[in-house]
This record gives C-alpha cells, sequence and structure tokens, in this order.
C-alpha cells in the first residue's frame, strides 16, 4: 500500500513537474509543426499561422504566415523581391521587425501590411537547395520583380553540387498550405505534440546536438577546377530561370583575433564563386569589407547574442541592418 | 564516463547491486576495488599500471616502516610518488624553462599524457604515508583496503582529496545504501549537477569568448568575465565535488564539503578555510605545519605562507601562471596576515573585507585562467579600454544576481556557511520539487563541451 502510495505520489510529481516546465518553454524555446517540401518554393515550411518562439540564441518571436514562411501578415504587392536564404534570412533570433526582409519591406513600403519582400528561407537552405529549388522558386512566385539569395558559404563539394543542378519541379500538392491542409491524423498528432509539449523537443534537440552524439564528417572530395565549372554551370542554370535582376548576399564568417583585429573569412572558392555570378549577369553583393568597415568603427559584430558568444551563430541585429542596407542601397543604385 | 551519462548511471545501478549485496566487509572492498579498476580503466586502461604501481609502493613501504621503524622505506616512497607527479607534470615546463634561459635548443621535452586525476590521487598517497608515519593510522596489511582507498573512484577524477585517517576508518564497516543516504546524495548530485551544467558550462560560453580575443572587447566585458571566470571556477569545481561526496554518501561513505561559500571569505586565510578546503588542509597539515607553522618567528611565518602558497599553486599545473598565482597569494595572505595581527579588523567592516578580499581573489583567478603571462597582461590592460566589443552575456549577470542572493542567504540564515539542501522524498512537496529542479535542468543545461576544469589538474 506504502510503494502504490509512493509510486502514485512519484508519478504525479513527474507529470506536474513536466507541466509547469513545459509552460516555460513556451516562453523560451518553442517549435512549431514542420512541413518538408521536397517539390516546393525552398526546402521545407512551418506550420501555417503558428507561432515560433525562439530563445536559446537571440530572442525572437514570429508567427508563421499563411505560405508557412515567417513574413509579417500584410498583401502582397504585385511588384515585390523574393528573397531565399537558409536560417540566417528566417531571422528567428531577432525580433520580427528587425530582420532584414522586414527592414528592407518597411524602406520601401513604408507600411509593415503591405509585403513589398517576400521571404521563403528555410532551416538548411542553402546554396545547392536553393539552386535545386530555384526553378520552383519562381514558378510559384512569377510576379516577383528581383530575387534575393543569401549564402553564407561558397565552398561544396562537387557531388552536392552536381545534384544542385537537377531542378524540382514545382507541385502545388507539396506546398506547406496544401500539405497542411490534408494532413492526416499522424501528422496533425505529431505537429501537436511538438507544438503542446515544447520541453520535448528541446529535450529532443538536446541531445541531437549532445557532443556524444556527433558524428565527424570526413570532407568530401573538392576539386576546384571542378568544382569552379560546376558554379558555373549552376549560376548559369538559375540565370536562365529568370530574367529578372538575381542578386546574392554573401555574409562570410568572422571571428576575432587576440589583439582586437577582425578576421573575414572567406571561401577558398569565393573568387570563383564571383567570377561565375560575373559571367552570368547575377550581382552579388560582398558583406565581408562592410562588416570590417563596421567593426572598426562600432565595434559590433554582426553575429552572435547576449546569450551566446559574439562572432558565433546567425546574423543578430546588427547584420541584419547591415545587410537590410546595403541591399536598399543596390537597389536604389539599380533602380530596379 | 563523466558522472552525468548514462554510462555512468548503468555502471553505478549494477555497481550499486553488487555493493548492496556484498554482506561481508571484505567482499565489499573488492566491490569497491572492481568499481574503481572499471571506472579508471574506461578512461585509459593503460594508466592503471601507473596507479597500482603507487598503491603497490605505499602499501609495501608503509609495512616496511611499520615492521623496521626506520624512515627510509616512507622516505624512498614519498620520492618516488614526487617523481612520477614530477616526470609526468612537471619534468617539460623544467626543460622548457632551463632551455630558454640557456638558449639550448629544447630537444629533451617528453611526449607523455598527463595521467587523469594524478596529482589527486598521489596527494591522497603521501597523505596515507604521512599518517603512518606519525602514527596516526597503522599500516595497512589489508591491500584491496587501501586500493579501494587510493582509487576511490568517486574521488580519483578530480578530489576532493580525503584523508587516509578519514577514509580508511570508513572502510572497516558494512555499508549499506539506506534510504536517507539516498535522498541526501541524489540532492548533493542534483545541486553539483546544476552548477556544473546549467552555470558553469554556460558562464564558460562567456568567458572563453573574452579569452579567446582580449584585445577586442572593453573594460566592462572584461571585468564580467573575470567575474564570470570567479563564477564558472566555483561553479565548476564545487559542482563536481558535490556530485562526487553525493555518489560516495549513497554507498553510505561521509565525505566532508570541500567549498564552504568561498566569496563570502573575509580575507585570505579564510578563503582558503573555504575553497577547495580538501588541498588546503592537506597543505597546511603536511606542508605548512612541518615548517613551523605560525608557532615561530613573525618572518618565519611569512616565508612559510609564501612557500605553501607557491606550492600550491605549482600543485595546479606546469606554467608560469599558476606558479606566479600561487606566489601572488601567498604575497596576499602575508599582507593579511599582518593586517590581522595588528588588531585593526572590525566586525563593522565584515563587507568591506568581503568585498576588497573578492576583488583580490577575482583579479587573481584572472591570472589562473590565462595560458601565458602575455595574455594576463592584455586582459589587465584591457580592463582600462574604452573602445571595444560591448559583451554582456545574460547568463553571467543573472547568475552573478542568484549567486549574490545565495550568499546573502547563506551569511544571514547560516552564518556564512553553505546551506545543505536535503530533500527528504518521503514527502509529497519534495518530490514534486526535485522533478521539477530535474526538468529545468534539462531545460537550462548547457549542450556543448563541458569538460571539468580540475580534472586537468
Amino acid at each position: 500500500m506504502k510503494t502504490a502510495k509512493n509510486i502514485w505520489q512519484w508519478f504525479l510529481s513527474i507529470a506536474i513537474a513536466f507541466c509547469l516546465v513545459n509552460a516555460l518553454c513556451f516562453l523560451y524555446e518553442r517549435p512549431t509543426g514542420w512541413f518538408d517540401t521536397p517539390n516546393g518554393p525552398s526546402l521545407a515550411g512551418w506550420r501555417p499561422g503558428s507561432v515560433l518562439v525562439h530563445g536559446t540564441e537571440g530572442y525572437g518571436i514570429t508567427r508563421v504566415d499563411e505560405n508557412g514562411y515567417l513574413n509579417p501578415y500584410g498583401k502582397l504587392e504585385s511588384n515585390y523581391i523574393l528573397m531565399m536564404g537558409s536560417s540566417h534570412t528566417q531571422g528567428k533570433e531577432v525580433p520580427s521587425g528587425q530582420k532584414y526582409s522586414v527592414l528592407v519591406n518597411t524602406h520601401f513600403s513604408g507600411e509593415t501590411d503591405v509585403l513589398r519582400t517576400y521571404n521563403i528561407a528555410s532551416d538548411g537552405n542553402f546554396l545547392p537547395s536553393i539552386i535545386q529549388h530555384f526553378q520552383a522558386a519562381v514558378q510559384a512566385f512569377p510576379d516577383s520583380q528581383m530575387v534575393t539569395i543569401e549564402i553564407a558559404n561558397t565552398d561544396f563539394s562537387e557531388e552536392t553540387l552536381r545534384n544542385a543542378l537537377s531542378q524540382v519541379t514545382l507541385d502545388i500538392e507539396n506546398s506547406v498550405f496544401s500539405q497542411d491542409k490534408n494532413a492526416g491524423l499522424k501528422i496533425r498528432i505529431s505537429n501537436l505534440v511538438k507544438e503542446g509539449f515544447p520541453l520535448l523537443s528541446l529535450m529532443k534537440s538536446k541531445w541531437k546536438t549532445a557532443p556524444a552524439q556527433q558524428t565527424a564528417t570526413e570532407p568530401r572530395a573538392f576539386d576546384e577546377t571542378v568544382c569552379s565549372a560546376l558554379l558555373n554551370q549552376a549560376m548559369g542554370l538559375i540565370r536562365s530561370e529568370y530574367d529578372r535582376p538575381i542578386v546574392i548576399i554573401y555574409h562570410p564568417a568572422v571571428s576575432l583575433e587576440a589583439d582586437g583585429t577582425v578576421n573575414i573569412k572567406y571561401g577558398s572558392m569565393w573568387s570563383e564563386f564571383q567570377n561565375a555570378c560575373a559571367s552570368n549577369s547575377i550581382d552579388v553583393i560582398n558583406m565581408g569589407p562592410i562588416f570590417e568597415q563596421w567593426y572598426y568603427e562600432h565595434r559590433q559584430l554582426p553575429y552572435g547574442f547576449c546569450n551566446t558568444a559574439p562572432g558565433t551563430g546567425h546574423l543578430n541585429k546588427v547584420g541584419h541592418q547591415l545587410i537590410a542596407d546595403a541591399l536598399i542601397e543596390f537597389i536604389e543604385r539599380k533602380a530596379v | 564516463m563523466i558522472f552525468y551519462s548514462f554510462s555512468f548511471l548503468a555502471f553505478f545501478l549494477t555497481m550499486s547491486l553488487l555493493f548492496q549485496f556484498s554482506a561481508k566487509i571484505r567482499r565489499q572492498r573488492w566491490v569497491i576495488l572492481l568499481a574503481n579498476i572499471l571506472f579508471y580503466g574506461y578512461w585509459d586502461a593503460r594508466l592503471l599500471g601507473l596507479l597500482f604501481g603507487i598503491i603497490g609502493a605505499c602499501y609495501i613501504s608503509a609495512i616496511a616502516y611499520h615492521k623496521t621503524q626506520r624512515k627510509t622505506p616512507i622516505a624512498v616512497c614519498v620520492v618516488f610518488c614526487l617523481s612520477v607527479l614530477a616526470v609526468c607534470k612537471y619534468s617539460n615546463f623544467f626543460v622548457e624553462a632551463f632551455c630558454r634561459s640557456f638558449g639550448i635548443a629544447n630537444r629533451f621535452s617528453l611526449q607523455i599524457i598527463l595521467p587523469l586525476g594524478i596529482s589527486f590521487y598521489i596527494f591522497q598517497a603521501l597523505s596515507y604515508l604521512f599518517d603512518v608515519k606519525k602514527a596516526v593510522i597503522p599500516a595497512q596489511t589489508d591491500f584491496v583496503k587501501l586500493a579501494a582507498y587510493l582509487s576511490f573512484f568517486p574521488l580519483i577524477t578530480a578530489g576532493p582529496i580525503v584523508k587516509a585517517r578519514d577514509f580508511l576508518p570508513q572502510l572497516d564497516r558494512l555499508h549499506r545504501i539506506k534510504k536517507e543516504n539516498v535522498y541526501r546524495g541524489i540532492s548533493l548530485f542534483l545541486m553539483g549537477l546544476t552548477k556544473k551544467v546549467v552555470f558553469a558550462d554556460r558562464i564558460a560560453v562567456a568567458v572563453n569568448a573574452v579569452y579567446q580575443a582580449p584585445g577586442a572587447y572593453d573594460g566592462i566585458s572584461i571585468l564580467l568575465a573575470l567575474i564570470g571566470y570567479a563564477m564558472q571556477l566555483y561553479c565548476d569545481f564545487s559542482g563536481y565535488s558535490e556530485m562526487a561526496i553525493g555518489i560516495a554518501a549513497i554507498w553510505d561513505f561521509d565525505l566532508d564539503r570541500n567549498f564552504n561559500m568561498p566569496y563570502l571569505a573575509k580575507n585570505s586565510s579564510d578563503f582558503w578555510n573555504r575553497w577547495h578546503i580538501s588541498l588546503s588542509s592537506w597543505f597546511r597539515e603536511y606542508v605548512y605545519f612541518p615548517m613551523g607553522g605560525s608557532r615561530c618567528a613573525r618572518w618565519k611565518t611569512y616565508r612559510n605562507l609564501l612557500i605553501t602558497m607557491l606550492l600550491s599553486g605549482l600543485w595546479h599545473g606546469a606554467n608560469w601562471t599558476f606558479l606566479i598565482w600561487g606566489g601572488l597569494h601567498g604575497v596576499v595572505a602575508v599582507v593579511s596576515k599582518v593586517w590581522t595581527d595588528s588588531g585593526k579588523t572590525k566586525t563593522r567592516h565584515a563587507w568591506a573585507c568581503i568585498l576588497l578580499n573578492n576583488v583580490v581573489v577575482v583579479l587573481l583567478w584572472g591570472l589562473f585562467r590565462a595560458d601565458s603571462l602575455q595574455e594576463v597582461l592584455q586582459i589587465y590592460t584591457g580592463l582600462f579600454r574604452l573602445n571595444g566589443v560591448h559583451y554582456i552575456n545574460v547568463f553571467v549577470v543573472v547568475y552573478l544576481v542568484l549567486m549574490v542572493l545565495g550568499n546573502l542567504a547563506a551569511y544571514y540564515r547560516n552564518e556564512g556557511n553553505a546551506i545543505e539542501i536535503n530533500l527528504n522524498l518521503d514527502r509529497f512537496r519534495n518530490k514534486l520539487i526535485i522533478s521539477v529542479w530535474i526538468f529545468l535542468i534539462v531545460m537550462f543545461a548547457y549542450v556543448g563541451d563541458s569538460a571539468f576544469i580540475y580534472a586537468q589538474f
């Protein structure tokens, strides 16, 4: 009898404790449902209408739009800029109003509920997958007047670049909106668990990132001449898919040196990448010198937050602002 | 096999079953020894040879001393233990210093790995030899008992350094895993785990960032990094100690606390009575007192303090930064002794003394953390830099506030001593507290590089 009472008390206390800490997680880290879109404009999207809370790196609360992307709710203008990129462009780590996509939008539209930019970035959507989904993206958003592609890296293996050249075909049924609408019971329950029990998701992500779970990956084959040709082919491919301006925003990693200088870390294929873009009439905004100048003038870095370390992780408020300024200046100069 | 891993949990549960069902004292000693071998061998089985070489040497020399009553066997064994420590830990440092001084190309450095916990188990071995020599304890005729003590798995990686006279008698009784001990052990373990994975490892991110580029940050950021390191070191090491003491408590071993609110110390002597208590007490008993301690001429007392602190610095590692750190702490101890002896300290100045002591300790931790003297210089000069990256890590600030509150509570509610949390898990309220506590640890634990700082010593 005493043992049964003890077991019951433990069960109850664990359940109550879980609920209490889980409730706290809604303010700290709360992911939302996720749909892979292998035939969509980008790799994946969040569940439309859900609210994403991200506090493990920076802090941001974002509402997902009807297409599964992180944009302010508003009417999409007929003349808009389509923004592609990875988690940096999503900007989950900063408040919505500080993301470069929103800053550029506010600059040109003057209002937050009228969209002159549309952000279709998703986690892990790096240059190869952007190339692979490029055709689908411009087909899904045919009225865009310009495309921006945010990248942080120019070095990819031959295999990755080759795979990127096979374009995916747009399938409306594969969109986040359709998937959410037609989701089966299993997916709905999975999303409900993910959104209702953020503590479980946090535990899962900590388990995945624990050092014991990390396996060292061997560097893949990397022939500069071959990769250079593949990059040129890839840039030619996206150029052939889209006859309006394409601009690539390249933001290299930065690190501080012991003597206080800043080191801008360009990829080893950076110059080949620039050549590939130039020969296909694709503009490139190199954020490296801008980051460097800003650092020496203001002693601020474009990456890192007050709950992580400077120069690490995702773009912060400064990084987003610098990209937005550079992009606005570019658009105005080019009179797009 | 770190304490908060699934492999350790599986190991500990299995060994606890064997331990609990050992009906005789001798069998329990064998179980402890088996656990020790498995735990230490898991890190690197090759190092077991050195460990058992030391244990064997201590065993033989103590028995030889017991039989002959001649000092030679003990002296030989002490020299042997210190030589092992010197070769493994200090040889390259002295060789490098020698070569640099005489402008000789260094071709003599040894390619050896530092055996895990060597400073800790050798100091325990020395305490055994000294205690036998002083007839405080008899020479052990049971090798298993001595080996169980010197290689006791909760302590072998990073202490606390438990003296032979405090531990060996505990191996003379049958231990039972009792409810009260388990509750105390779990409470201690969780407190240690919180300090390590929630506090220390998160603070480390901020401190490491500043130390990687000391020339880049402004004075406030560097000051916060210094304060952060003081908190990180305390949480890291006291966290490890509490986990070790908690694990030992589950097996019914009673080990003294290793930290007692060190940042409430009013002076240098008070600080060393609260920080790494087991090491301070070891140096006091086996180095400071034999030299005459404070019962001699005043200048000799000061000399004794200086030598003890220098050796303490050297114990921490083979680097000029540790040596200078120890030396400066020696100077601070002398100044503090002069001040205390002058009778100028008054009770109403207590908070000023605590603050002043903390300023000195925190500044000297800057030396302790640095890899080179050049880095130290960059850190100290950086304190006056106005133009630099302004980096205030939110965790450092929040944890600083929590630690100040914890210290205030200890000061006003427990006469400046640590408040031990011992939850009686028979009560529902405490079950709930511990469940919430565990989930909060999971939520805020830092996942990443989390090596214990003191394990490298």
